[in-house]
Parts: C-alpha cells; structure tokens; sequence
C-alpha cells in the first residue's frame, strides 16, 4: 500500500515536473587552485529542494527549471551562485574559502556566523587536528594552534592527559581547567584512577569522531556556561553524515616514539660515577672526621689532612659498596627502562544518507605502547551519529559514543608526593647502580644492580607474572549518549530539547607481588578500585527568529538540569599465598571502602542577537545557575554579557575597498563563574568513621559556611578583525579577566572547632594581548602556502589576599603567593654557585637586602626565582600544497616561564644521596676538583649533614624553547588514478611530533603544567608515523 | 497544530522531571550535616564519644599528619612532668622534650597546638549544644541524655582549665581581675570569621565552675568506664578550688567523693598490677584508647619507654625521690630499660600498654589518690567543711596503702602533702603547676636552676597564628 503511495506520489511528481519549464543541464565542478574535480558538491535550484550531488569526476545532471539560480556549495569552499541561463552546460570552479569571515562557529547553545559574533571564539576543524599524530586524546591537540590556549603534559605516560588552560590561571585553589562540552552537553573528564596513576576520561574520546571544535574564550562567547565558565569552554562537535553517496573512509597509521628531547634524564657514566663516588668520600671524610671543608675549619687547605683523607678512601671503608673498585660494566639505565615506543592506529567510517536521513558511524582502535618498558594504551571506539527530518517541522538526532579503554602502566608521581618512588620508572634510572651489568653472566637480570631496595626494572616494570611484578592496569568502559529534538513550530520559533547520559566506568587494579619492592611489606597486595560516574543533562530551550527591514533578531531562552553522581568501590588484600595469582580472593582481605556523591546543578539561560544590516551587532545572554555545592545563603548565581560589534567595512561611506575585504571592531563584558572543587565545602559535617572504646564516635570536621559561593570573573574584552587582500585575516584582541571571591582555604581561630574553612577571599588578573594571523601566501592553480600565526601575552597576577598577607604554599612552602606577584612564584635561597678556592656552595644570606654569602643553605633567606607562567606563547603553522603534495609544520614557543625541576634535585644531590642514587650526566666534569676550578657543582660530600643540595633558585630553571610539535608531508594520488581504482581518494602520509626542540635548558622538558612542577615522571615523547588514508 | 502542541508539551516535561524538589540538596556519603548527625539520644551518645576520642586519638582524630601531636593521649601529660623536671628526656627525639628546655614560641608548634586541642575539642562541645534541643528524647532516655548533656558541660570545663593552665598564669600568682590575665571562653558554636579576646582570670575560673556546677546537677553518679560521672566532675571540681585556694570548697567536694563515691584506693599489694587495666579501682575518668583509637608514637606509653621515643625517663632527682623508701611499692615502679642505647633509662611503668602496644594506654584524667591529696592540701592550708578531715588523716590513709609497715606520722606540712603528690601522680601531669601554684620553685636539670610559676615561660605563648587572627587577643608578657 505505501508502495502503491510513493508510486503515485512519484508520479504526481514527474507529471508537475513535466509540466513546468524544465530542461536537462550538466556540468563539472572542479577546484580553482588544482583544477582537480570536486565530488559531492552540492548544486540546488536556490530556494528550491530541487538538487543533486556531484559524482567521483565531479560530474552532475539535474533538471531544473529556468530563470532561477543554482547554487554550488561545499564545506571548505566558497558558494557559488549561477544564473540558469539557455545554456545546458554549467562547468564552475570553486574557491577555497579561506577562513573567512563567514565561516560557521559553533558556540554555547547554537550556531553563528563569524561575521555576525560578537565575542572571542576560535575554531579548529577537523582538518587541522588530522595534523598531528597524538592521536589518544584531543586536547594535546589543540597545543599551538589557538591563541590564548596553553596545552602541557605531566606526564609521557600513554592515556594521561594534558592540561588546557585558556587565557592564564583562572584560581588559585578552585578548577583551572576549561569546561568540555560535547554535541550540547558539558562532558565530565578528570582522573577518576589511583592517585599515582596518571590517566583521565579525555583519553576515551576517539579524536577521529571530532568535527570541529570550538575555544570559546570572552564573557560574550562563554557567559552563557556561567559557574563554569571562567576557565574557558571547549565546544566538541562530532561528525554529521551528509546526504548522497555513502562515503567510506578508512585510515591506518603506524609509528614509533621515544623520549622528545635525548639529553632529559640521561643519568652519570660508570666512570665518571666512580670519580664522584671517589671524591664524595674525601668530602665525607672532610666533614665527619677532620673538618677541613670551610676556611674556618682547622683542617682547611691542610695538606696533611687530605693525605689522610686519600688514605681513608684508599683503605675503602664501605668495602666497594659504592662502585669504587673499577666498574665492571657502563649500563645507561635509561636504555633500558625506556625504549622505543609505538603507535597503532586504524580507523573506518562510513556517512552518508538521503534528504530525511544522514548518518555517520565510525570505529576506531588506538594503541600505543609507551617508552616505559610494560606500559600500554589501547583504545576500542565506536559512535553512531544519526539525524533524521521527521517533518518539514520536527528534526531529531541521536549520538551514541561507546568506547573501552585499558591502560598498563607504572606507579607515577604525578600527584607531587614527596621524596622519590623507587619504583617510578625516573627513579629507578637514577637508582640503580651504573656499574651494575643489566643481566648476569647465565643471561638472568641482574638483581643486585640496584643501590638500596630496587629491583632491576626489567623484571619489576613488566608484568610477567613474576614474584617481583608490580602493576597497574585500567579498564574504563565509556558511553555518551546524545538524544536532540527540534520542532519548527511557526516559521519565526522553535523549540529544541537536548538529553545527554554521560556514562563512564574505570577500574584499576594494583598487583604488588609478594617479593616486589613495593609488595614485600604486605607480602603481596592487591587492591581494586572502581569509579563509576553518571551525568545526566537536560535542556529545553525556545527559539524566535525575526527580521524587520534591517532589523534582525534572535532570541533564545530555557532550562537546563545536570546532575552528577559519583561511585566509588575499593578493595584490597593482603598475604598472598602466591605471587602467580593476583586476584583478591587469594589474599586475605584487608579492607573495603566506598563512597558516592552527586552534585546538582540547575539553570536558566537566555541569549539575544541583535544585527542591522550586518553592520551593527550587539549581543546580550544571561544565565542563572544553581547549585547543591554552595552555601544556602549563595545558592544562585546570575552570570550575564553584553557585546557590541560594528563592521566598518559596511559602511557606505567606506565604499568598495581594493585591499580592505573586512573589517570589524567588537567589545565585550560579562561574568563567569567556578564553582567549588568539592562538593560540600559549604556544609557543616560530622564524620562517622571513628570510635571510642567500643562504641561509635562521631565528630565535625568541617564548619558549615552558607555564605560560600563562587569565585567570580569579571572579563572585559576588545578586539578587531580584518581581512586584507583577499588573503589575510588577522584578529587582535585584548583581554583582562579580574577574578574576585577567590575560594581560599582561610584560617579560622581554633575556638570554631576547625583549623581552616572554605572563604571567597582573594584576587587576581589575568591580561593579555592575543595575536592571529591566517595568511594564504601564495595561492596559484596548483601551488599553494598558507601561514597561520598566533601569538599571546599571559599576565597572571595576584592582586589580594586573606588579609593582604602572604601566603606560602606548596612541597615546604616553594611557592610564594603575594599580592602584586605573579600566582605561584617560586620562592626559595637564591645559588651564587660555587667557590672556586674550596668548592663549597655559595648562597646569598639575605638576597633582598645585601650581598652577603653563606656556605650554608639553611642560613640563606629565599627570594622570588621566577613563576611558571609563561610571558608569551604561540604557534605558527605552515602548509604548502602542490598538486597531490602537502607538507604542514607547526611549531610552538614559549617564553618567560620557569620551572621547578624536582626530579633534578635528586639527581644533582652533591653527595648526599651517595649509594642510593647516580647524578645527572650534566654533573659529569662539572663539579669542583680543584682549587680555581669554575664549575657549577659543589664538591661532593657524602651524606652531608648541611644539605647544599636543599631547593634553591639551582632548581629553577627557564621553559623557553620553540619546538617542531608537527610536521606532516602528504601524497594524494591524483583523482584520474585513484578513480580507476573505485576509489574518491587515496593518500599516503607520514607525520611527526615534537621532533626538534630548541631549549634553554636542554636537559629538561620544558612543557610543564601550571604550577611549574615538573614532577618525577616520565617526559614526553616525539613521535614518526607513517600512514595511509583511503576514501571511497 | 495539535500534534505539534501534543509534542511540545512531551519535549518540554521530561526536563520536569529532574527539576524536583531538593535536586539542590546534596550530602556526602561520609558524613552529615550536625543537624542530620545528632538527631537521636544514640547520636548525641556517639557525638560525646567524639569528644572523648579527640582526647586521645592522634592529631585530634583528624588526619592531618603533617605535625604529629596528641592531648591526654601524650603530649599534654609529659608537659608537666618534663617542666617539673622530675621526668627527663634521654633521646634527642625532640618530640615532647623541648618542653623540659622550656622551648617554644609563638611560631611553634607547641603553643599552636596545645591551643588547637582544647579548643577544638571544645568547638566540638559548642557543635553539640547547638544542636541539643532538637533531640527527640524518649521519657525513658530522658536520664541518659541529661547525662550526656552533664559529660558535655564537664569536659568544657576541662578543656578551659587545661587551657588557663597552659597560656595563662596561675590564679594564686595573679591579679585574677587584670584584663587579658584569663583566656579566651568559648561559649558557644562560633561563626567562621569569629575573633576571639581574652577574659580576666576570673571570669575564667567562674566559667569553669559553672560549667562544672551545671554538670554535676545533670550527671549520673554511676561509674561510667571512660566517661566523666558526676564523681568525676566533683574530684575535678576539688581540683579547681584548689588552684583558686578555695579550700574549704576543694576540701568539701573531696571529702564527699572520699566518703560516698564507689572508688577505693589501689591497695599496696595490687599496686604493680594496676596499671594498663581498664576500670581499675582508683580510676574516676580514664580515657580510653585501643587498637585503632590511640596517639601513636606520641602516646604516653611510647614516650614513657626506652623502646618508644624515650623522652620521659626518670630525672636524676625524680628517681632518688621514688626510690628513697625501699618499702614504699612506688619505688618498685620503675624499671632501667635499655631497648635503645640512646634512650636507656630509669622508666616508669604506669604505661606498660595493652595487647601488646605502647599505644594504648588510657591516661587517667583523676583517680582517688589524688582526691585523698587534694583533700590534705585543702586541709592543711587551713580549709574546714563538715565532713572534712585532718590532713594527716588523707595521708595516712594514702601512705598506708603505699608503703609496707607504715607508722601513722601525727603532723604534715604543705611540703609533705607537695611530696606526696610528687610521688604518687608522677607522669600524669601535675607536677609544674603543682609546686607553682603553692609559690614554690622546681628544679629543671635542664635549665639547671630553680623555675618559680613568675618565669615568663612557665606559660606558652598564645600562638602566632591566632593573634594574625584575632589582632586582639594580647599576648603573654615575655613573648
């Protein structure tokens, strides 16, 4: 019956068809630039649903009807409008659209033209994410490429994530991280592990599915996000199908990975290991039995009591414990705890659809084996985008993401515990004995080869199933489901509803054999833990559109509900029986924990455009937020923006400029807000946990504060945006985000019954300048070179404090936090380097107000060394493209930022850490030996009790570098050949990252996270890939 | 139309869903609001243990271990002891030893955190009052709570008294009605910005009365193991009269725990065995510490033992004293003990732990001995009431219990009574404030001179951190 309908229908059709004017017309649709045919474009009588798409060869027959205009468009390339003249032949040529001004952005709640927006956003498409080869998580793609966006790394560890930071340090002790929205719905990420175990839920997200995303920076852009929006959004869209052919795409890429930069970590040689050993020694002598290190010691400079000194290293008091007798062997422990790493990475999608259905499915399978010796990342992705036209009223869509990730890894240090693990792959480098041979003679690994309890890491990082194993595995299962409704009701308003379950699931199960380092204690451990979490989001929001003459308006307002929750289970065991069987049940349990939490948030938005001509534009949204984590009395926060902009060029009196496409000047103001890190900062809680005798104990630990409520950002922003030339567009623009209500931990009179409580005090400013240029150099019909530049100042200051007094923070309180100083300067004894008469370590005493040195450390008063932050980063890609060829680079700087190198600080310990630690190969003929000797390195002291090596401005070292962070040379066939072959494209490619870097400081990697903690764990990696990418 | 209408109201309603009632209300999994915590007579029961457990749990139960430190559970009770100079440190452990050198400051841990335990135990206190009258309360638990309530108003008391006696001077060497001479009272719950300032020394004491008086007519006159009965809070009354030299008070609530509480004095053939056991019969409050609820190395035990930090071994002058009298059972309640080479020592064994842990002993708070001694001081200066006794009556009774053969003495002195108590309530924290109070002098081998209660140091400092706090709270003089 519905057949005999569509039948009719279909005849109906073609008898009116037949009726009208029409005429048969075809055509090619190639590309201006390469001449090359352009397939799926899409060519439609304008303001009809009458259309087509072109073939592989570009080719397309339609049947239109006359006096009309057909319209030529395609993503990427200009439209192109054509009058429908008496010709039957329509060949066009389309242009590149060249970031133009009227590309569409997708921004909070909606879409907008670039032209018509009036705040600070930025886009980066999926093309310019293809680019890079870190292929296990987005954000460490976006590093470089977006002004105002700082990307670093903790850690080289495969699945851990990077740190975004948009337009400086948003708090002091509240989130710093941006807000990821993806599809409409924010989505949760986070570490959600074991603390020390570096991973995070972004490294579930296929990068592949990715279509675009979108940095919304300003008030005007993110406002509409309120109390979570003061560190920036980052909008996801995912892939769409687009109607006509069902396009198959399949990509497969292979590459290796090792340490970026060759001279991080490289531990002493055996040789001049045993020189140092040899000369800590007599230090020790010098200081424990005969002083006669200092000018006022009575064995100073006294010839005799070196001699004696030379005898007791002669006589070897520690029986060659120390590698003294010749080394047997020269092992670089960093060969053999970090190797070559590789990447796998297949991906396959097929879109397409028809008129009332598109649809997009891909899967992916990632995996990368890390430069750590057992440690592994392998991601399994699916997704499912569909979106189907109901009615000429009534759209839907819905997105399904399910991906399954597993992670073996090492215990890590990323969370700054203090001292050094030994079984952190970093430490075990430095720990184990460079004289030591790896293996023993029967090809056994060396067991002995550690100083102090170290197993040799070749059988303590694998997990083998060895009495000695020690392991960490995640298993995180993730679903994101996405279920969207849109109803034109009238032609002037529609409403939309959007549902989101973000769904994740992660398990980490720690195995310390018995007879490991860590293991031997509890005689093997085991201990599971489980983290699930659920977000539940909601929205309704009602549209109006409206154009009077000039005057158009865009109105839109609704609700949105998000809820949280938050599970925990932990289990551990101890007592194995045996090491072959790690699960719990094979030990004795020692204890259980759980937990869960939720937290709520409730809001109201409401957003208006407003545009004349396109020529002035204002903008207004406000956005009412509010939430289970703050006090009664502070529950709901309004957070708004207003923004104007004025597009000159469209002014009359500007007339038909030669050079001077676009230009436009737009200003913003508005709120944001963060909320709280924990969710019940503001209640008053008893603990249940305790006991007194036999019976329950039940206390407050936390003083109820219902005034507690967000910290709040106040962001002004200016900035102008011109295209020249039809070739380049820059933008500039100014920012300056005072951030007030600053949640600090304030210190309360004991008299409350607490120590500390939660308080919106404090200050700071964050300002800067930002600085994008996208320039098409050179574009002929077969070559073309863009630019694309981007430049930012970062200026993160503190302007109040809890009643304006310092504050000092941080691992023995390294960092200063002080009003006018920029947040987290490194505060410590200032190194004046070391006396060349006697080699013992200089520091100034009162570096603020004299010159005076002391030997001693612990006399020295610190001074401000620097902060993190860096003054300027950037990035510049280039791309050339000629014929099927293209070769991209990008590369990144950064300038005016240290950082605090913790690991070095063992690894440059003047002694002190003799037989339980090796030093850093830039010791190596760099400590003193000899009177006159100018040298960087104290002489070494064994065991000394004054501590030269104790933090000082020695461990603050600069982050300035510019690095190679991409490259990538592609080779598409040309179409004539891949035709033949059934096939719309087929490119080959390989593709680098992080492959150069020039540093200031070479010996450590200076992409540092926001505190400038660089922390003892493993650097990150460049990266070779080589791949290959078929369309058909 | 309608479909769309039909539509519309679907897409719309199901957000309702999630808008209910509370979706802004969250609480942890872990722990309640005060108001949902205490809501029952079992909770206010668990509530008081609290209390109690923050006595002796290491750092207050609160896990923060950046700086170790402990109340009765340790740190408290070596205080007066190594001020007193009748214990001494053997090891350089300097965990507690400092306070035989007289050494702190306002930037030091000690005066922070001899202030952050009473008063945060008392913020507890004031937590629970705030919420009191909420609690249903059963007919048949209406005892029991009026008990409670009565615990409450005891141990407020006795943190300020310990507090006065840590950061204020003695009220027998001062002018109890110079301004800031007391400390600050916490009354009740404080909002987080509260800044406190001191209160007269007498304003102070009479606090602590009342708090006492208003315990003593709620509490329960049962024994109670680890928690203050209404004997307890009598003894401690007797006590506070005597530091004010309101002898016939301290005299009269003495004597009527002497004469109608069901404790009786550890005789001498039990005396060895006493210590370490739950309950025994001396003991009117103990607190009470076990596996999981102790103060660790900072536990009395662990200090009080050469295989601990060793920082209370015997002073030279501690041990000639308790060994003077062969025949009196106290001089056999010491052991050399050389577990370390550099914390070998004469050691008391009052602490000899349970279950095999140095950790868990429970500290006395007040036993009968020292109800005897207070008697006889009260007696001897002079204090009558009408039951009361002679001073030489308490001593006797006292001595007979402790020495082998002992011969009824017809007279004591002040120094009899002062010497006695030396001897018996060794390492529980009395000594310093016991010779000060009485205008005496000790001798601190330390120091190695006479220290009177005028010493600027015999009192802490008010810490640093509260006076960044609370710009008015005036420090002590010689800080």
């Amino acid at each position: 019956m519905k057949k005999l309908l569509l039948l009719s229908l279909f005849l109906c059709t073609s008898v009116f068809f037949a009726n009208a004017q029409t005429k048969q017309i075809t055509g090619t649709v190639t590309s201006k630039s390469d001449g090359s045919p352009i397939p799926g474009v899409s060519v439609v009588v304008s303001g009809t649903s009458t259309g087509t798409i072109t073939d592989v060869d570009g080719n397309f027959s339609l049947r239109v009807p006359e006096n009309e205009t057909l319209l030529f468009s395609f993503v990427g390339m200009k439209t192109v409008e054509v009058p429908i003249t008496e010709s039957a032949l329509y060949n066009v040529a389309m242009e590149q659209d060249v970031i133009g001004m009227d590309e569409v952005l997708v921004v909070a709640y909606g879409t907008s033209k670039r032209s018509s927006f009036t705040g600070s956003a930025q886009k980066v498409g999926a093309e310019e994410l293809v680019g890079t080869s870190t292929s296990e998580s987005i954000d460490k793609m976006l590093s470089g490429k977006v002004s105002g966006v700082r990307v670093s790394s903790t850690t080289g560890a495969p699945g851990a994530s990077g740190e975004v930071q948009i337009r400086g340090v948003g708090s002091i002790n509240a989130s710093t991280t941006p807000l990821y929205v993806i599809d409409g719905v924010p989505m949760e990420i986070g570490m959600y592990g074991y603390t020390g175990f570096s991973t995070d839920l972004l490294s579930t997200l296929n990068p592949e599915d990715v279509e675009s995303m979108t940095i919304l920076k300003d008030a005007a852009a993110a406002s509409l996000y309120g109390s979570r929006a003061a560190n920036g959004v980052v909008l996801i869209t995912t892939k769409k199908g687009k109607s006509g052919k069902t396009q198959f795409k399949f990509k497969a890429t292979y590459g290796t990975s090792e340490t970026a930069m060759k001279n991080v970590y490289q531990p002493m040689s055996a040789e001049q290991y045993v020189d140092y050993v040899n000369d800590a020694l007599i230090g020790a002598y010098l200081f424990w039995y005969e002083p006669g290190l200092y000018p006022d010691d009575p064995g100073y400079q006294d010839a005799e009591v070196l001699e004696r000194a030379l005898q007791y290293v002669q006589e070897d008091p520690d029986e060659g414990k120390w590698g003294i007798t010749s080394p047997s062997a020269n092992t670089n422990w960093r060969d053999v705890v970090y190797k070559k790493g590789n990447t796998m990475d297949y991906q396959f999608s097929a879109s397409g659809g028809n008129d009332k259905t598109t649809f997009y499915t891909g899967v992916g399978y990632n995996k990368i084996e890390g430069i750590v010796i057992g440690s592994d990342f392998e991601r399994y992705s699916g997704r499912i985008n569909l979106d189907h036209k109901a009615t000429d009223w009534l759209n839907f869509s819905l997105k399904q993401m399910l991906s399954h990730t597993s992670q073996n890894g090492y215990g890590d240090q990323t969370d700054q515990v203090q001292g050094i693990n030994h079984m952190a792959p970093l430490g075990m480098i430095f720990s184990m004995n460079p004289t030591q041979p790896v293996y023993n003679e029967d090809g056994t690994p060396n067991q002995d080869a550690g100083m102090g309890n170290v197993k040799n890491p070749l059988t303590a990082l694998i997990g083998t199933g060895e009495r000695t194993d020690q392991t960490y595995i995640l298993e995180r299962y993730r679903s994101l489901t996405n279920a969207s409704v849109r109803m034109q009701l009238i032609p002037e308003f529609a409403i939309r509803s959007n549902f989101g379950v973000d769904y994740s699931d992660s398990k980490t199960r720690v195995w310390w054999a018995p007879e490991s380092v860590d293991g031997e204690a509890y005689n093997g451990l085991g201990d599971h833990l489980t983290y699930t979490t659920v977000v539940k989001n909601a929205s309704f929001i009602g549209d109006f559109n409206k154009s009077f003459g000039k005057h158009n308006i865009q109105v839109f307002g609704g609700y949105e509900a998000e809820g949280l929750t938050y599970r925990t289970l932990q289990a551990n065991a101890e007592n194995y029986s045996t090491y072959k069987l790690p699960e719990l049940a094979n030990g004795q349990a020692l204890a259980v924990d759980s937990e869960v939490a939720s937290s709520n948030l409730m809001s109201f938005i409401g957003n208006m455009n407003y545009n004349f001509a396109d020529k002035y534009y204002a903008s207004a949204s406000i956005r009412s937020d509010g939430s289970s984590r703050l006090g009664a009395n502070n529950r709901w926060g309004n957070f708004w923006s207003a923004s104007a902009a004025w597009r000159i060029t469209q002014e009359e009196f500007m007339g038909e400029s030669s050079w001077l496409n676009d230009l436009k000047i737009r200003a913003s103001f508005g709120t944001n807000g963060t909320l709280p890190v924990d969710y019940f900062a503001h209640s008053g809680l008893y603990t249940f946990s305790s006991g007194y005798g036999s019976e329950s104990a039940i206390y407050t630990i936390q003083p109820d504060n219902p005034d507690l409520s967000w910290e709040k950002s106040d962001n002004f922003n200016v900035g102008l945006d011109l295209r020249v030339f039809d070739k380049l567009t820059a933008s500039v623009e100014y920012y300056h985000k005072k951030t007030r209500d600053l949640l600090m931990l304030v210190p309360l009179t004991y008299l409350t019954g607490f120590e500390t409580s939660w308080q919106n005090l404090g200050e700071l400013t964050n300002k800067g300048l930002e600085f994008e240029v996208h320039s098409n150099n050179i574009v002929t019909s077969d070559f073309r070179w863009t630019t694309d530049f981007n430049l930012t100042t970062i200026s993160s200051v503190i302007d109040k404090l809890p009643a304006g007094k310092d504050v000092l923070k941080g691992d023995g309180g390294m960092y200063l936090l002080r009003e006018g100083e920029a947040i987290n300067t490194f505060y410590l004894p200032t190194y004046a380097g070391v006396d060349p008469d006697n080699g013992m370590p200089l520091f100034y005493l009162d570096p603020e107000n004299s010159d005076e040195l002391t030997y001693l450390r612990e006399l020295a008063k610190p001074e401000i060394q620097g902060k993190p932050t860096p003054d300027l980063i950037g990035g510049m890609t280039n791309t050339f493209v000629w014929k099927g060829l293209e070769l991209s680079f990008l590369l990144t700087y950064q300038m005016g930022g240290s950082l605090f190198d913790y690991p070095g600080y063992f690894f440059h310990h003047d002694g002190v850490r003799l037989g339980s630690m090796n030093l850093a190969k830039d010791v190596e003929n760099n400590w003193w030996k000899k009177p006159g000797d100018i040298v960087d390195n104290p002489r070494p002291v064994a065991w000394t009790s004054d501590r030269p090596d104790r933090w000082s401005s020695r461990h603050v070292l600069s982050t300035d570098h510019i690095r190679l962070k991409d490259i990538y040379l592609g080779y598409s066939l040309p179409k004539s050949v891949v035709s033949k072959m059934h096939m719309s494209n087929l490119k080959v490619f390989v593709n680098g990252n992080n492959i150069w870097t020039l540093a200031k400081e070479d010996t450590i990697e200076p992409e540092v996270t926001l505190n400038g903690y660089r922390t003892v764990d493993t650097p990150i990696t460049k990266n070779f890939l080589f791949g290959i990418n078929v369309e058909f | 139309m309608l479909k769309k209408t039909i539509y519309s109201i679907i897409v719309a309603g199901a957000l309702l869903l999630q808008g209910c009632e509370g979706f802004l209300e969250e609480t942890p999994s872990g722990s309640l609001p005060a108001d949902e915590a205490i809501t029952s007579v079992t909770d206010l029961n668990n509530a008081v243990n609290g209390v109690y457990t923050g006595m002796i749990d290491f750092d207050l139960g609160l896990g923060d271990f950046t700086e170790p430190y402990s109340y009765y559970g340790g740190d408290f009770i070596a205080y007066a002891d190594l001020k007193g100079g009748d214990l001494d440190y053997t090891s350089s452990n300097n965990h507690i030893s400092p306070m035989a050198r007289f050494e702190h400051s306002p930037e030091s841990n000690y005066s922070e955190q001899f202030w952050q335990m009473p008063y945060t135990l008392t913020g507890r206190v004031n937590d629970i009052f705030s919420v009191i009258d909420g609690i249903e309360v059963e007919d048949d638990e209406q005892e029991q709570f009026n008990d409670l309530k009565g615990q409450l108003y005891a141990l407020r008391a006795l943190f300020h008294f310990d507090a006065a006696r840590l950061f204020a001077k003695l009220p027998t060497l001062a002018d109890m009605d110079a301004a800031n001479s007391g400390i600050p009272l916490s009354k009740e719950k404080y909002h987080v910005d509260f800044e406190p300032t001191r209160s007269t020394l007498r304003e102070t004491y009479d606090f602590i009365k009342e708090d006492l008086n208003a315990a003593l007519g709620l509490l329960s006159e049962e024994t109670n193991l680890g928690h203050i009965n209404y004997w307890a809070a009598k003894g401690l009354l007797a006590r506070v009269h005597l530091y004010l030299g309101e002898n016939n008070e301290a005299l009269a609530a003495a004597q009527e725990v002497i004469d109608d509480s069901p404790y009786s004095l550890y005789a001498i053939d039990e005396y060895l065995n006493v210590w370490g056991v739950e309950g025994a019969a001396e003991l009117m409050f103990e607190v009470l510490t076990n596996a999981a609820h102790n103060s660790q190395r900072n536990s009395i035990g662990y200090y009080t033992h050469s295989g601990g930090y060793g920082e209370c071994a015997f002073s030279t002058q501690g041990y000639e004293l308790l060994t003077a009298d062969a025949n009196d059972i106290r001089s056999q309640l010491i052991e050399w003990e050389e577990d370390e080479t550099d914390t070998k020592g004469y050691y008391t064994q009052k602490y000899p732990g349970r279950n095999g842990s140095l950790y868990q002993n429970n500290p006395a708070v007040i036993r009968l001995s020292e109800v005897y001694l207070i008697a006889a001081e009260a007696s001897v200066k002079g204090g009558t009431a009408s039951q009361g006794k002679s001073a030489e009556w308490y001593i006797n009774q006292l001595r007979q219990n402790r020495i082998s053969g002992y011969s009824d003495v017809a007279t004591v002195t002040l120094d009899d009574v002062l010497t006695e108590r030396r001897k018996e309530l060794v390492a529980e924290g009395h000594r310093c404030w016991d010779a000060w109070r009485n205008g005496k002098s000790i001798y601190s081998p330390r120091m190695n001179r006479e220290i009177d209660g005028n010493y600027g140091r015999a009192i802490l400092p008010i810490p640093k951190r509260e006076r960044d706090i609370s710009p008015g709270l005036t420090q002590n003089p010689d800080y």
